[in-house]
């Protein structure tokens, strides 16, 4: 059908056309300048190590060519639609199409030549652009320099074969298809254009799991790995031929239509129909096959919840020999011993395994039998099999395991998010590559006991915690990590590897590989790092800091020490592993991987392949330092980097976790909680630091709303993790949970995120507190001496209850409450006087700040005290918003519900600004109190006093009513033009972006918007715990915000408003748009304070009380800040509603709900009232 | 040159139209129901302007199906065995182009290599002598937007025989070219034509020379005279006429008479003009024995009304034309 010859005639014919045709060259220049662009783009962004970059959409820049290159394919793509949309009109204006016509070549042949022609030229620029990429590469990284991506040659290839070519060919037939289809070129490049618009549109929305079988632009590298490097998949197989078979097949329509007589038409027609329908068919099994797996795993699913956990077994110790021929077989001799369940209702005893595996022999007691049975996973014995208490079942089994059998219960599919960034969390459960090794816990390599579902619930099913002793075979020259120590034994062709831990664990990991190893003992602890010998370059670089981590390392396991804690597994394996393995499990929590006992893994994407060589150099540049002063902050970054870790491999999320965690396990009421907690106590005793895991926060929710957070005088004020962290507790619908729902009665399987984010913010808090309050020390030992009462064995609320109360610590005075009650502490401050000193000196205390710090709930909790001790006034002029000043804290206060502390701040300069950060309250976040900014009265000497002393303070108690827009009451009504009476609408206010979360019924906000009652934040709005206001600008009358008072007694009463600071400076409205993508900034309108001079622009309010009604205007113009008086009413009703109305007499004018004030009016001040 | 042996050795004839009848518009039939066949030889296709004989070549080439009727070359359907057609047939169309940016090699040379001369080396060789032939040696190198429009023509031709088709189908081959060029197509068609069937269309009988074997005039879409050259004339003796008059008489003539050529005597014009007898002018005239083609061609056209369109003198349409090609070359 095709003659090759013709095709190739056609092609050089076209290729010559293309070459001597400027527009080519213009489009060429083009395309290298906007792909050098994008290339030097990143290459700028990646130049330093830092947080994970996920706006750059992919694993590692490394891997930048064949992701992000999708903008290389998409131009060269509209770059062949420009040499082809006309390829025909050429011809008829050439005056050449007759003859080609005439010609013995088919429609067929012609289209595919001339295409061939121009994809073998732009080919060719493609490749030589990639060349010199590649070639740049080289070289650079030969002579050093920072500015390249390193990008792998199989990447490069991957690109190519993968993205780069089946696009181009897809993109031209689509094209030919168009050009015969559609006359009016203008037309034909329009539509093209839409297309390869819309094919790249598209692609953002194409679920995960349909991402490789799906995507136009998917390739193998999809999650990249040096360490196990994937080149072909079946799906990517697939995809690529089910997009030539539709190339075919367009190519194939468009010689149907292409207007010149040819006797192979309907022949087209027909292969055409087949090629389409061969597409179909390949797209079709592609897309089916992920719902196979699916419903394969949901059947497991519901095997696996059927099961009683009644029958489970308590497994404890794991010994055998592990075999594994990688990518080939896993060969099992393990023996479990196990206690048989003690109140089994079933007939059977039930352990769970990967069903890749085929069981060969079974042994109870050395008794081989064969009355057991293996399906979906469940190994199912009979109950008589197991008489006694104790038993050793020993399995055999061999083969490779079923990546589908892992993390069946998980709360959500990522996978069924297009969110590309999830992607980068690990694609496979597990590898069995010729390279690497990684056996996850959660794919149930090992036998295990009970089912494979639910295990994060110890409320139902309590963890099960055993010791080990496995013998590993891997071939020669491979590394072995898993939990405890090794013995080497290299005798045969094969190593062999032994590994025993006493300590109890409740999951064991393997990875397997060519590692280099690098080992220390610290502390008696030996330190294992297992890097692939392709990313040794950051070990190198830090090489010289050797000692300082070392120190470093030693410390957080003295901080241990000095809290009684004792790192168990002896050994510590530091593993590199591929980036495509999954880093986050199952369950309701689908917490990291990364920190299985005894290891931390680490992405290759992340450290190891970071470039801190440049950090290095750039600070052994900075002469002025002195060497060790250079290393102190290298260390530093390398710190900073680690802790602001987004993919969970740091440190600071699970090393502590061996310490108890991992070693003892809460069972009952509040079991997740109380296990919670112990981590958080042993991760803040060991590393000081709060462990944080990105899974855990922002991927768990699909994402986090942006609320905005006040901020905080805090020293890693930028970082990533941070700023997370406290977007987290700031969320309102987190505390919806945490007010109405104690830690103890979370339901974590129903209400995951919520539930999570509950415990994360307030368990956090609560172990802060607990550790703060009592001491390190003996919280340390309370761990301690829960460890060893209840090491490998369940405890309960009780007995941890009890374990404390035996060393001395009185959970009950608050603790408990904090568990098992939603009450928080809430604080509020009396307005700061200031004396200053009359006779200043710069180097002793000039100022003293005191006011009253008053915990206005019944609920205990701690609190810290910031503030920033300014230098002058002259220099925060010039720099508003830079930290002006040193900052200084109170530590942690400990206070009573409704007790007072006097707090006096003594300072050198005027006090900049006074924070009150309380571990956890119904403040929600830190909070300013306002420094008057004149002192109140000069001094002779400032008392050297205590910061904070008790005091007997209590709130004035008055008939004083003050209504807030965050009381229970507050609300916005509208009203139709027909009904004319207001009320509360049933639906809220669509969210003005997605995410945007609601603060009580409200639309949360950063600022004002139109039309849109929303609530913000600032420390000037009036509140009691948090300072909140309800503006709105360009409101109607037709919407009022409304306070409802209930007055103790009616009579006169004065009603005040209260205006912040905000209601006298205009605003601009700073929105933005959306069209096609492209956002523009929409500054259209502009507030303004009302005029003066205008008498319309004035707040409308209407008083109803009973059944009167009264329509007020306030003059806000010329009001001041804070509390401004109405007028004073003669109520007949003790509840009293205020309407404040949307429109205050011009659109531009804001109206600010933050709060009003009855004061009641007494019979003697009448004469002083005077109403006009 | 296997394809020429084959058409050689064939006894039918090369090309045979039954009764091809085609409409552009429904109803309006540019040919109808033309009955051709044609062997071995160089035919001429005569006809006025917008007689239909570029329609009648493109159904030949393949390029239009025709309304009715049917069309074979080499005994071969064009429409239902155009891949086979098309392997025999070489065609220069009425309006020749060519890629304006390859050179004129390239371009001989890529359509050669379409039409099928897979052997490189044979292909230059063949290249190179053609261009030759059509004396476009000199400027083989010259991309085609740097051609004269003759020169373009030239590559026309060069083309359509490039590749040695056993049917050569050529459109007004000869318009802008010079006497010196007509004359060497001429000859080359002439030898050509000893070997093959080369059906070249004009309305400049002159063209067509002494190696045409047979014409074949359309008029009004209809086949109204197939035969050799020779039938032909001897069809026009009786027909034509020649008249001497002195010049100042001339205009009275030329106002009352169908003019074939005239040519200047002295003081006289001799007119050759068109006429059923010598007795219907008033001066003396003679009946021409032995007249032209060109003048029995005219006097047929004369026949049948149509001496205007039948003009002979070479200044067909430039102008239009001209304009057209400004346009495009704008758009471009
Ligand atoms: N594509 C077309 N669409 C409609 N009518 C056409 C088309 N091509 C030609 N015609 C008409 O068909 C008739 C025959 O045209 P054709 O080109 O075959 O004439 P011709 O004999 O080759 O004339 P010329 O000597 O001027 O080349 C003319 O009336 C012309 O207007
Ligand atoms: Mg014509």
């Amino acid at each position: 059908m095709l003659n090759i010859h013709t095709l190739w005639t056609l092609a050089v014919a076209e290729m010559r056309t293309c070459r001597r045709m400027i527009r080519t060259w213009v489009f060429i220049a083009v395309t290298f300048f906007v792909c050098i662009w994008g290339y030097w783009d990143i290459v700028d962004v990646i130049g330093w190590p830092g947080p994970p970059r996920y706006w750059l959409d992919q694993m590692t820049e490394r891997y930048t060519i064949s992701t992000t290159m999708n903008v290389f394919v998409a131009i060269f793509s509209i770059g062949m639609l420009f040499l082809m949309f006309d390829a025909r009109i050429r011809d008829d204006r050439n005056r050449m199409s007759d003859v080609i016509d005439s010609l013995p070549a088919s429609n067929i042949e012609i289209l595919i030549g001339r295409l061939s022609g121009v994809l073998i030229f732009f080919l060719f620029f493609c490749l030589l652009f990639l060349g010199l990429l590649t070639g740049y590469e080289i070289v650079v990284e030969r002579v050093g320099s920072r500015f390249h991506l390193g990008i792998p040659p199989i990447s490069v290839l991957s690109f190519i074969t993968w993205n780069l070519i089946p696009n181009l060919i897809f993109f031209g037939a689509l094209v030919a298809c168009l050009v015969s289809l559609v006359r009016f070129r203008i037309l034909v490049a329009a539509i093209a254009l839409g297309l390869i618009y819309g094919f790249n549109w598209i692609e953002d929305y194409i679920p995960i799991r349909f991402q490789e079988s799906l995507s136009l632009f998917g390739g193998s590298a999809q999650v990249p790995s040096d360490l196990a490097p994937a080149f072909v998949s079946p799906a990517i197989i697939g995809n690529k031929c089910a997009i030539l078979f539709v190339s075919i097949a367009l190519l194939l329509f468009a010689a149907c239509m292409f207007p010149r007589i040819d006797e192979l038409q309907r022949k087209s027609t027909i292969f055409g129909i087949v090629a389409s329908a061969t597409a179909v068919f390949i797209f079709w099994g592609l897309i089916t096959s992920v719902p196979g797996t699916e419903h394969r795993q949901e059947a497991w699913v519901i095997e696996h919840r059927q099961l009683d956990p009644s029958s489970f077994p308590d497994v404890q110790h794991l010994e055998g020999t592990i075999d594994l021929r990688p990518g080939r077989k896993i060969t099992l001799d393990v023996t479990l011993s196990v206690h048989k369940p003690t109140l089994n209702t079933t007939d059977s005893v039930i352990l769970s395994l990967n069903p890749g595996y085929k069981i060969q022999q079974l042994f109870v007691d050395g008794e081989e039998t064969t009355a057991h049975s293996f399906n979906d996973g469940i190994l199912k014995l009979p109950n008589d099999l197991l008489p006694d208490l104790s038993h050793d079942i020993r399995v055999r089994a061999s083969g490779k395991l079923d990546d589908r059998f892992a993390y069946l219960d998980q709360e959500q599919d990522f996978q069924k998010f297009p969110n590309r960034a999830a992607r980068q969390l690990g694609l496979r459960n597990h590898i069995f590559h010729r390279d690497y090794v990684a056996l996850m816990p959660g794919l149930i390599w090992y036998p295990i006991s009970g089912s494979v579902v639910d295990r994060d619930e110890p409320e139902f099913q309590k963890r099960d915690l055993f010791t080990s002793n496995l013998r590993i075979n891997v071939p020669r020259n491979w590394q072995v990590a898993t939990v405890g120590k090794r013995e080497v034994d290299e005798s045969q062709q094969r190593t062999s590897y032994q590994f025993e831990s006493d300590a109890p664990v409740p999951e064991i990991a393997l990875l397997a590989s060519e590692f280099d190893q690098r080992a220390t003992t610290v502390e008696g602890v030996e330190f294992e790092i297992l890097f692939s010998n392709k990313h040794l370059q950051n070990l190198e670089a830090l090489s010289p800091l050797t000692d300082l981590i070392n120190q470093w390392v030693a410390e957080r396991i003295s901080n241990a020490h000095a809290a009684s804690l004792i790192y168990p597994y002896k050994a510590f394996y530091v593993v590199e592993i591929p980036s495509n393995l999954r880093i986050y499990g199952g369950g309701w929590r689908m917490d990291t991987v990364l920190q299985p006992p005894g290891m931390m893994l680490i992405r290759e994407s992340n450290f190891p392949t970071e470039r801190f060589k440049e950090v290095v150099a750039r600070e052994r540049s900075y002469g002025w330092y002195s060497k060790d002063e250079q290393d102190e902050r290298i260390f530093d970054y390398l710190l900073k980097y680690f802790r602001d870790d987004g993919h969970g491999g740091s440190p600071f999320v699970g090393f502590a976790r061996n310490f108890v965690s991992h070693q003892v396990s809460a069972t009952g009421r509040g079991a997740t909680v109380l296990q919670y907690l112990l981590e958080q106590l042993s991760n803040q005793l060991t590393t000081k630091t709060d462990s944080y895991s990105i899974i855990t926060l922002a991927e768990f929710g699909t994402s986090i709303a942006s609320v905005d957070w006040s901020q905080t005088p805090e020293d890693d004020f930028n970082s990533w993790a941070f700023q997370t962290r406290a977007k987290l507790a700031a969320i309102p619908s987190t505390w919806k949970v945490i007010n109405q729902t104690a830690l103890f009665d979370l339901d974590f399987s129903t209400e995951p995120i919520p539930s999570h984010r509950t415990l994360l913010v307030k368990g956090r808090a609560l172990a802060r507190s607990m550790i703060d309050h009592y001491g390190a020390d003996k919280i340390g030992s309370f761990l301690d001496q829960l460890v060893h009462d209840h090491r490998a064995h369940g405890f309960t609320v009780a007995e941890f209850m009890d374990v404390a109360s035996d060393i001395g610590l009185d959970l009950n005075e608050w603790v408990i409450s904090w568990l098992e009650d939603t009450a928080l502490p809430g604080y509020i401050t009396t307005t700061p006087s200031v004396s200053k000193l009359e006779e200043q000196s710069e180097d002793s205390n000039n100022y003293q700040t005191s006011f009253i710090l008053h915990n206005a709930e019944p609920m205990a909790g701690l609190v810290r005290i910031f503030w920033e001790d300014r230098r002058g006034p002259e220099e925060n002029e010039f720099r508003r918003g830079w930290p002006r000043g040193a900052y200084f804290d109170s530590g942690p206060l400990f206070l009573k519900g409704f007790q007072s502390k006097k707090i006096a701040i003594s300072s050198v300069h005027p006090l900049g600004g006074i924070w009150i950060e309380p571990y956890l309250s119904h403040n929600r976040a830190v909070f300013e109190v306002l420094v008057p900014p004149a002192a109140d009265s000069i001094v002779t000497e400032i008392p050297v006093v205590p910061i904070a002393t008790d005091d007997d303070w209590q709130p004035p108690v008055t008939d004083v009513v003050i209504v807030d827009d965050l009381d229970p009451n507050f609300r916005i009504v509208k009203r139709t033009d027909e009904s004319q009476v207001f009320s509360v609408s049933k639906t809220l206010d669509p969210p003005l972006y997605s995410g945007q979360e609601y603060d009580q019924g409200l639309l949360l906000s950063s600022g004002i918007r139109f039309g849109v009652w929303c609530r913000l934040y600032d420390s000037s709005y009036y509140g009691l715990y948090r300072r909140t206001a309800v503006p709105i600008v360009k409101g109607d009358q037709n919407s009022a915000a409304r306070f409802v008072a209930n007055l103790p007694y009616n009579g006169k009463w004065t009603l005040e408003i209260y205006l912040p600071k905000g209601a006298f400076s205009s605003i601009y409205y700073g929105g933005w748009q959306e069209f096609l993508g492209i956002v523009f900034d929409d500054n259209r309108f502009v507030s303004r304070t009302a005029n003066p001079d205008v008498p319309e622009e004035h707040y409308r309010l209407t008083i109803k009380d009973g059944s009167a009604e009264r329509n007020e205007k306030f003059d806000v113009a010329n009001a001041t800040e804070g509390w401004n008086e109405v007028r004073t009413f003669e109520l007949s009703s003790t509840e009293v509603e205020v309407l404040l109305s949307a429109w205050a007499g011009h659109e531009e004018i804001m109206v600010f709900a933050d709060a009003i004030r009855w004061t009641p009016v007494s019979d003697t001040a009448e004469n002083e009232e005077s109403s006009p | 040159m296997t394809d020429v042996a084959q058409a050689h050795s064939e006894n039918g004839p090369t090309i045979d139209i039954e009764g091809v009848t085609h409409c552009y518009k429904k109803n309006q039939p540019v040919l109808s129901e033309i009955n051709l066949s044609l062997g071995a030889g160089f035919f001429g296709l005569l006809g006025a302007n917008g007689a239909g004989k570029s329609t009648l070549m493109r159904i030949i080439c393949t390029l239009l199906k025709p309304t009715e009727g049917s069309a074979k070359v080499c005994g071969f359907d064009v429409i239902k065995e155009c891949h086979q057609v098309r392997q025999r047939i070489g065609y220069l169309p009425q309006e020749f182009g060519a890629w304006r940016l390859h050179r004129v090699e390239e371009v001989v040379d890529t359509l050669a290599a379409l039409s099928g001369m897979n052997n490189k080396k044979e292909r230059r060789a063949r290249v190179a002598e053609v261009l030759e032939e059509v004396g476009l040696a000199e400027v083989a190198d010259r991309k085609v937007k740097k051609l004269s429009g003759g020169m373009v023509r030239r590559l026309g031709v060069a083309q359509a025989m490039v590749h040695n088709p056993p049917v050569l189908v050529v459109d007004e081959p000869t318009v802008g070219l010079d006497p010196e060029e007509r004359m060497r197509f001429r000859q080359v068609m002439t030898n050509l034509g000893r070997e093959r069937t080369i059906l070249c269309s004009t309305h400049i009988v002159a063209d067509l020379g002494s190696g045409c074997s047979e014409i074949a005039i359309i008029d009004d879409g209809t086949l109204a005279f197939q035969g050799s050259p020779t039938k032909f004339l001897t069809n026009a003796v009786g027909s034509v006429f020649e008249i001497k008059v002195p010049t100042e008489s001339a205009t009275a003539i030329e106002s009352k008479h169908e003019i074939v050529s005239r040519t200047f005597d002295g003081a006289n014009v001799v007119f050759r003009v068109v006429g059923k007898s010598a007795g219907e002018f008033n001066t003396d005239a003679s009946k021409v024995e032995e007249p032209t083609l060109e003048e029995a061609y005219l006097a047929f056209m004369a026949k049948r009304g149509k001496l205007e369109q039948a003009d002979q003198t070479e200044t067909v349409a430039e102008e239009p034309k001209k304009k057209k090609r400004r346009r495009k070359a704008k758009q471009d």
